[in-house]
Formats: structure tokens, sequence, C-alpha cells
């Protein structure tokens, strides 16, 4: 597109200085680069809030195995559950140490985004692989990504021919 | 130095998960963050900051009944220069191009993909402390402006444009 093509749009522009120039003046930045020391800090506290973490993981988890039968009846309530589960479990298990347990919950979510219709043995062989991972069973990075090859071929092979509502 | 400066902020964490709220407020109690204001949804969040006027947002994207999305609209919304220009990070478990770009349509000054780490955390507060508030405000839209000479970089490094 040239100039000539471009649509002539009103925009305001505004300029305030940065927070930190605003806080302390002028020229004033904070450092890029985080000490160490309070890396380590942060990195305790995360270790320390794992345990209450690990803890509600486990609820969770079992809680999944609940709401798979009501989905795939079609209960509207049941399947909001699963998902919103599933939702915190991929956004909060990687942070505190379960990262195949929140590639599990990933693949879940996507599977309930992308498909209207849901077929219960996907469902269960997902929140299994999440039990399964929260046991440290299949955890290791290459049989995690193997069984999320597996699980993608049994959606596929589930909803052959269907078209994903994503 | 930089101690002193996180001393002097008000940082709103906004999230439906305790567990999240709980860990970033923490964190940024380690880094020293002088108040930290926690909030459960966009609409609590929407009267804590009229209340507490912090000068950083973090907040959740999917949130019922107000979401991180709308929060953002409704803060770049404001009359007040000071208070719209506010740098929001929005920390999301949605990691695909389309939640992105919601998020820069709706205003958001950075996105932050779950899970989150410290030093990203750190990364992404200390990027919003330091850059200079440039907002664009037009009829479709009002969020940080991301010209390129907005970032000011110069010299060598700077990507050549050619205009064909």
């Amino acid at each position: 597109m040239n100039d000539a093509q471009t649509p002539d749009v009103p925009a305001r522009f505004l300029r305030l200085p940065s927070v930190a120039e605003r806080k302390l003046g002028a020229d004033f930045t904070a450092p890029v680069r985080l000490d160490p020391r309070v890396l380590d800090q942060m990195q305790d506290t995360i270790r320390e809030l794992t345990v209450k973490y690990s803890e509600n993981l486990k609820v969770q988890v079992g809680s999944l195995f609940s709401f798979i039968e009501p989905t795939a009846a079609g209960e509207a309530e049941a399947r909001n559950q699963l998902y919103s589960t599933a939702h915190e479990i991929r956004g909060l298990a990687g942070t505190f140490g379960y990262p195949t347990v929140g590639r599990f919950a990933h693949s879940l979510c996507a599977y309930l985004e992308n498909y209207k219709s849901i077929v219960s043995t996907v469902m269960r062989f997902h929140v299994e692989a999440m039990y399964d991972a929260l046991q440290g069973r299949g955890t290791d990075d290459i049989l995690a990504s193997d069984t999320l090859a597996s699980l993608d071929r049994l959606i596929a092979l589930s909803h052959d021919g269907e078209r994903s509502a994503g | 130095m930089a101690r002193s400066l996180f001393e002097m902020l008000t940082i709103l964490v906004v999230d439906d998960s305790l567990h999240m709220r709980r860990l970033i407020a923490r964190l940024l109690d380690v880094l020293g963050v002088g108040q930290v204001i926690v909030a459960g949804d966009g609409e609590e969040a929407w009267a804590k900051f009229l209340e507490h006027r912090p000068d950083i947002v973090i907040t959740d994207a999917a949130m019922k009944p107000t979401d991180g999305f709308v929060l953002a609209q409704r803060l770049r919304a404001i009359g007040e220069d000071e208070l719209r220009a506010v740098p929001i990070i929005m920390v999301s478990a949605h990691s695909e191009l389309s939640a992105v770009e919601r998020a820069r349509d709706s205003g958001v000054t950075d996105f932050i993909c779950k899970p989150v780490s410290p030093r990203l955390l750190y990364e992404r507060l200390v990027g919003a402390l330091n850059r200079p508030r440039k907002l664009i405000e037009t009829p479709g839209f009002v969020g940080p402006d991301r010209r390129a000479d907005a970032l000011a970089i110069d010299g060598p490094e700077r990507r050549q444009v050619t205009f064909i």
C-alpha cells in the first residue's frame, strides 16, 4: 500500500515519563540484571509455595475424573468445570515444578476448545496422563512428547472426518 | 538502588486463581515492592485500581465476570492521562497468537505466557518501569505506541527499512 492509499486516521499521541523516571527523576533506569541473591530468594519462595500447591493439584486432578462422563453426556456445567480446572492447571503446574502435568492439561484444554462433541476416552486418557505425571510417572521429556503425540492420534481417530470447532 | 525504586511502587495483581495471586504477590514482595494489591477479577481490580492508583497492573486474561482484556480496555479509556498510561502486563496460559493479538488490541503493554518464571517476571517488570509511557489514541484503539521509533533504537543495530 502506498501513501495515496493509506487512509487518514485521527490520532492523538501521549508521551509520559517512564515509571522509574517519575519516581526517581530523569535518566533513572531500573537495573536490567536481576541480583542472583534475589533470584535465589524468589526460587525459594516458589519452592515454599509448591508444598501447598501440590496438595491442591492432587485434588484438582482427582476432581477431573468426575467431570468426564457428564461432559461426554453433554452437560455444559461439567464441561465448564472440567475446562476451568484444566485451564488453571495448565497455567500453574509448570511454575510449581510440574511441567508435564501442565503440558497434558494444555492438550486437554485445546481439545475442549476445538471440538464441540467430546469423547470420554480422549478426556480419560488426558486425565490419566496427568495423574501419572503427578505421581512421577512418564515425566521424562521424550516419553511425555510421545504421550502427547499419542493423544493427538487418539483425537484424530475419535473425530475422524469431524471438523474442529476452532 | 533498584530496591529503593521497588519500595516506591504499588502494583495491582489480578488473577482468579488464589495460587497465582499468592505466587506473584510473594515474588513481588521478595523484589521489595512497597505495596501489592490483589484482586480476583476485572471488576474487583477496577475498584481497587481507582482506589490505589497503582504504578503497574499485572493481570490474568481469562476471568469471570470481567476478564483481563475488558479490564485493559477500561483502564485505557480513563480520562486522566497519568492513570490511563499505566503499564499493563498480561499473564496468561493462552499462548495462541489470537490471545496475544487480542491483548495487544486491548491496549496491553506486555504479555507473559504461563508458566511464570521469576526471571521473566523481573525482566517484564523492569521493562515496564524503564520504558517511557507512550500511548496512541485512535477511534478504534488506545494503547502503547508500538512504532519502531518508540523504542529509540539507533546505530548499526537498528533494522533498515526500504520503502518500495
